[in-house]
């Protein structure tokens, strides 16, 4: 490709890193795992960039990639691990007793998505994402209607698995 | 905490990350890939490249012996082309293994089926290779050696396609283990995750 195409990709790359970073984040069992597997994104998007035509949005033609990768590479995975600490919660500055129930929820919130399936995880991050079903859809290829289905056990699940983390269980 | 609470501090996430410096994505762009096809692409052009120089090493030390060269040419080119029929094979179903830009589902179950022909393919040329070179072998060496066999033809054909069978028994699930070693695991979690994605009980 043409160092032209390189750069627009570069470009693109730069504006959009943050999906690629959630991806990672969710699928990545610890820091050099989800350094690894933003690197195979980055490479797989590379390689596709040819054939983006801008039929799709780039945020979509994206997505597909990303998750793709990030599921399909199988890698083994002898026990779930919890996911790490998100950076944007403010633990340090947890002072109030409000501010330290929320940070402790907001843990047992992440503790219980790290235990979903990988479609699952994937569902809930177009959720988070604020994604339409029509687009989820699009980037995953499940049904609306199984979706939406999938979206209300998924809910369920995490309840329970947050109440799972609340007492040790 | 419900989902969508988080939801609410979702798009901050990754934020306070430093981002990656376009040097570093250039860097990434001259990486090989760690797929497991691009795995299997690598593996590929080294069974061949083996296989090639290999070849190379049998014609370049058989060409002294003028007895059995010509016979031996004539094994080789059918071994070779099995070969390049089974690399062909192999080639054009690993291009046609994924497809990283289509749906996540679509581009699963197109690479569970592809993934389970290459198997299929992988074990029946396995399978069809080993007693083929065999016998080829056997009798190559028969029409070298008829004079000078110290034991009769029946008895000579009955060890050894006793051992040839018996071979081909071992090879047989020698093959089958193996490639449930490589890709039995890899077909399981496809299979698993398909079925996540279609389960609605």
């Amino acid at each position: 490709m043409t160092n032209n195409a390189e750069q627009e990709f570069l470009q693109l790359i730069n504006q959009n890193q943050g999906i690629v970073r959630k991806v990672c984040h969710l699928y990545g069992r610890n820091d050099t795992d989800k350094e690894d597997l933003y690197q195979e994104i980055v490479i797989q998007l590379w390689k596709a960039f040819s054939s983006f035509r801008g039929e799709a949005k780039f945020s979509t033609w994206m997505y597909r990639i990303a998750l793709n990768t990030a599921i399909s590479n199988l890698r083994k995975q002898t026990k779930k691990v919890a996911l790490s600490f998100p950076e944007f919660i403010p633990h340090e500055n947890a002072d109030t007793n409000e501010e330290k129930i929320k940070e402790e929820k907001l843990t047992e919130m992440y503790a219980a998505i790290s235990r979903l399936t990988e479609v699952e995880k994937a569902i809930v991050m177009l959720y988070l994402e604020d994604k339409s079903y029509e687009e989820m859809e699009d980037i995953l290829g499940i049904s609306n209607g199984t979706l939406r289905v999938k979206m209300n056990r998924i809910k369920d699940k995490l309840r329970s698995l947050t109440k799972a983390v609340q007492y040790g269980t | 905490m419900e989902l969508d609470q988080l939801k609410e501090m979702w798009s901050d996430v990754g934020s306070k990350q430093p981002g990656t410096s376009a040097e570093e994505l250039q860097g990434m762009l001259q990486k090989k890939s760690q797929s497991p096809i691009a795995k299997m692409k690598r593996n590929l052009t080294w069974e061949l490249v083996t296989i090639v120089v290999f070849y190379s090493i049998t014609i370049f030390s058989m060409r002294n012996y003028e007895k059995i060269f010509a016979s031996f040419t004539i094994l080789l080119l059918i071994i070779g082309l099995l070969f390049a029929i089974y690399f062909y094979f192999k080639y054009r179903l690993l291009q046609s293994m994924e497809c990283i830009t289509c749906e996540v589902k679509s581009n699963l179950q197109m690479q569970l089926q592809t993934l389970e022909k290459y198997v299929r393919i992988y074990f029946v040329f396995g399978n069809l290779l080993t007693p083929i070179v065999f016998f080829v072998t056997g009798f190559i060496t028969y029409m070298q050696r008829d004079g000078d066999l110290t034991i009769s033809p029946l008895r000579f054909w009955t060890i050894f396609s006793i051992i040839g069978l018996l071979f081909s028994v071992a090879v047989y699930f020698l093959n089958k283990w193996y490639l449930h070693t490589l890709y039995g695991q890899h077909i399981q979690k496809l299979k698993d995750i398909l079925q996540d994605m279609e389960e609605l009980k």
